[in-house]
């Protein structure tokens, strides 16, 4: 018995009328909600890959593991004085808070072709109170020709947008230091 | 029956230009680490202005969550929670509101039934943390088909969130069994990748093994014994025309299409040996690829048709191998313990998929096509049988389950699974499945 010819539905522009507005700025968020640890972050792991022969041991390992504790997010004492050399002692400590917070944010894109060869550099740039002023990938152009560059790239910016990382929580004292920053997203070491 | 597919992209690229810094140097921070997670979002219902369009409207957007919440990636986000009312939602997301209940995204849309009697949906998806739209689109069609449409909406989201193809507008062929294992009956059956449409191919009164899709879609080919001649069968779904393919000396077994819907490479088992052959369905012309001692069977190609890779035993054990197209530069690929069968190349060409056989139990695996990167992604008694979605990212296989100690009888059941080896789920038949193939996407 043939089937119904089913008729593919055709797609054509939506209506001008309802074009969007221009976006909002991408300023500080109205949310502030308080940050709580997401659900399925907890095994912030090795690989967010399964197999069926580790299932047991990850899940050990997933009880065991305390939640995240807030203090990581809490600024460490403020330093008056920034020598060349604390400076880099600084960036450290600095990058380490970043870390911290972000990967709390960061949603792999997981599973997509060739992810584990591919980086994005985030380039931010934040207002004193840590929320994002400006946000774009190192590589725009990369954007519109390479989809799984811009899943990753958009996964990127969705994590430093997120209200749980924005703004992020950083010693004020230090602005100077952490206004300007450029976040490396890598996920080899992920999927 | 087909008409290409026309679509506008609204595409919103995250526009905001860079004035020139200040030459200031930034700090740099490697991320390493993250989670896995569905991504949260928010499908409000598709406005209408009367209660047809209403329902209708209610309708796709039940099914769009449902593809979405199903696929592992997307986690739909309860509606009562939604505190945007619909009304000022057909003007313009706020998008606080939304970022409030963790949405990354939100898909938006209308309904109308139009004075030609088409169904015309409008939809379009919003970054919420970004505040922008990432894409619109319109679909049009006869009321009927309103399943399709939400299904090509939901692979419309999938695909721009995800960076891949889609693969709801797809169907599955299988074969449904019924009766005790005595008497079982083995029809082919095919039905909506969400289980929906779905009916009976063949009757039962023969048995029929191992369905396999045509890239071109309008046929399968499958297993057949009909009186006592087992023998590979095509059948056309439009027309329900049978036929058998090829007029062998031996038994034929395991047929797959090639990438480019030409050929079928199946078994053909004589003297108690088997080798892999190739029908060219035009010319009728045959090939012969193996000619060994071993049995060498389940031939499946590269998604360019440069390569096959099958099962040997002769090696000793039964293990995965890759030869050339024409026969030439077979190479042993599976080198684990235990055996390995039925080997099936990602239509994205990354992993070749396989059943593997070691100390009494059963898995389905994934393998990169230089045999590194091994994974095993479910195991039980017995699985077998993976076939992949269209987008090379999520497998369908069998389990069955035992219901004795010697594993007679119990039930067959069909269970999808994501390559990352998470997202295991059942996909629901009437009665018991086993053997099933994804079609490719319907265009």
């Amino acid at each position: 018995m043939p089937l119904p010819k089913p008729q593919p539905p055709k797609p054509e522009p939506p209506k001008e009328t309802a074009q969007p507005q221009p976006p909002e700025p991408q300023v500080r968020p109205v949310v502030k909600e308080k940050p709580e640890p997401p659900t399925q972050n907890k095994n912030l792991m090795a690989s967010v890959l399964k197999t069926v022969e580790k299932l047991d041991q990850d899940q050990k390992k997933t009880n065991d593991k305390p939640t995240p504790k807030t203090e990581t997010q809490t600024p460490p004492t403020p330093n008056a004085t920034v020598s060349n050399l604390d400076r880099t002692r600084r960036e450290a400590q600095l990058g380490d808070l970043v870390r911290q917070q972000i990967k709390q944010c960061w949603n792999v894109p997981a599973g997509a072709k060739d992810i584990q060869n591919m980086v994005v550099e985030i380039r931010m740039q934040l207002g004193p109170d840590g929320a994002v002023q400006r946000v774009e990938p190192r590589d725009p152009g990369r954007m519109g020709s390479d989809p799984f560059y811009r899943t990753l790239a958009e996964s990127a910016m969705r994590a430093v947008l997120n209200p749980r990382c924005n703004p992020l929580k950083l010693p004020p004292d230090s602005y100077e230091i952490w206004r300007d920053m450029t976040l490396t997203f890598n996920p080899k070491d992920l999927v | 029956m087909t008409r290409s597919i026309l679509r506008t992209l609204f595409l919103a690229v995250v526009g905001i230009s860079w004035t020139a810094l200040p030459a200031r140097a930034d700090l740099r921070v490697d991320i390493t680490e993250g989670f896995r997670a569905p991504m949260p979002i928010a499908i409000t219902d598709f406005a209408g202005d009367n209660p047809q369009e209403v329902q209708m409207g209610k309708d796709v957007t039940g099914v769009i969550a449902a593809d979405l919440e199903r696929s592992g990636l997307f986690k739909p986000i309860d509606q009562r929670a939604f505190i945007q009312n619909a009304a000022s939602l057909r003007v313009m997301p706020n998008f606080p509101d939304w970022r409030v209940i963790n949405a990354n995204a939100l898909v938006t849309g209308t309904a109308q039934m139009q004075g030609d009697g088409q169904l015309r949906v409008e939809f379009r998806l919003w970054d919420v943390f970004a505040g922008q739209q990432l894409v619109g689109l319109a679909y049009s069609t006869a009321p009927m088909h309103w399943r399709r449409l939400a299904h090509k909406i939901s692979d419309a989201i999938y695909k721009r969130l995800t960076g891949e193809d889609g693969y709801f507008d797809t169907r599955v062929v299988y074969i449904s069994e019924q009766g005790p294992s005595t008497r079982r009956t083995k029809r082919l059956a095919i039905m909506d990748q969400d289980g929906a449409n779905h009916r009976f191919l063949t009757d039962g009164r023969h048995l029929t093994l191992t369905p396999r899709f045509s890239p071109t879609l309008q046929e399968i080919t499958y297993f057949a014994i009909v009186g006592d001649r087992p023998r590979v069968y095509l059948l056309s779904i439009d027309t329900g025309k049978q036929e058998v393919l090829g007029d062998f000396p031996g038994m034929t077994f395991a047929p797959r299409f090639s990438p480019d819907g030409q050929k079928i490479i199946m078994s053909m088992a004589q003297d108690g040996n088997s080798e892999i052959y190739t029908m060219d369905l035009r010319t009728r012309k045959v090939t012969r690829l193996t000619n060994d001692l071993a049995i060498d069977t389940s031939p499946s190609y590269s998604p360019d048709g440069n390569q096959v890779v099958f099962n040997s035993d002769r090696g000793g054990s039964q293990q995965l191998y890759i030869m050339n197209a024409d026969g030439s530069g077979v190479r042993r690929l599976s080198n684990g313990p235990g055996r390995y069968a039925t080997p099936v190349w990602s239509p994205r060409g990354d992993y070749i998929a396989f059943t593997k056989m070691h100390q009494g139990q059963f898995y389905i695996g994934i393998m990169r096509p230089d045999g590194s990167d091994e994974r095993m992604l479910t195991s039980a008694f017995l699985v077998e049988g993976p076939t992949w979605a269209p987008n090379g990212r999520v497998l369908m296989y069998y389990r069955q389950t035992p219901q004795d100690k010697q594993g007679r009888g119990g039930v067959a059941r069909l269970y999808s699974i994501d390559i990352t080896g998470h997202n295991e789920r059942e996909v629901v038949t009437p009665m018991d499945g086993s053997d099933p193939a994804w079609s490719p996407l319907i265009p």
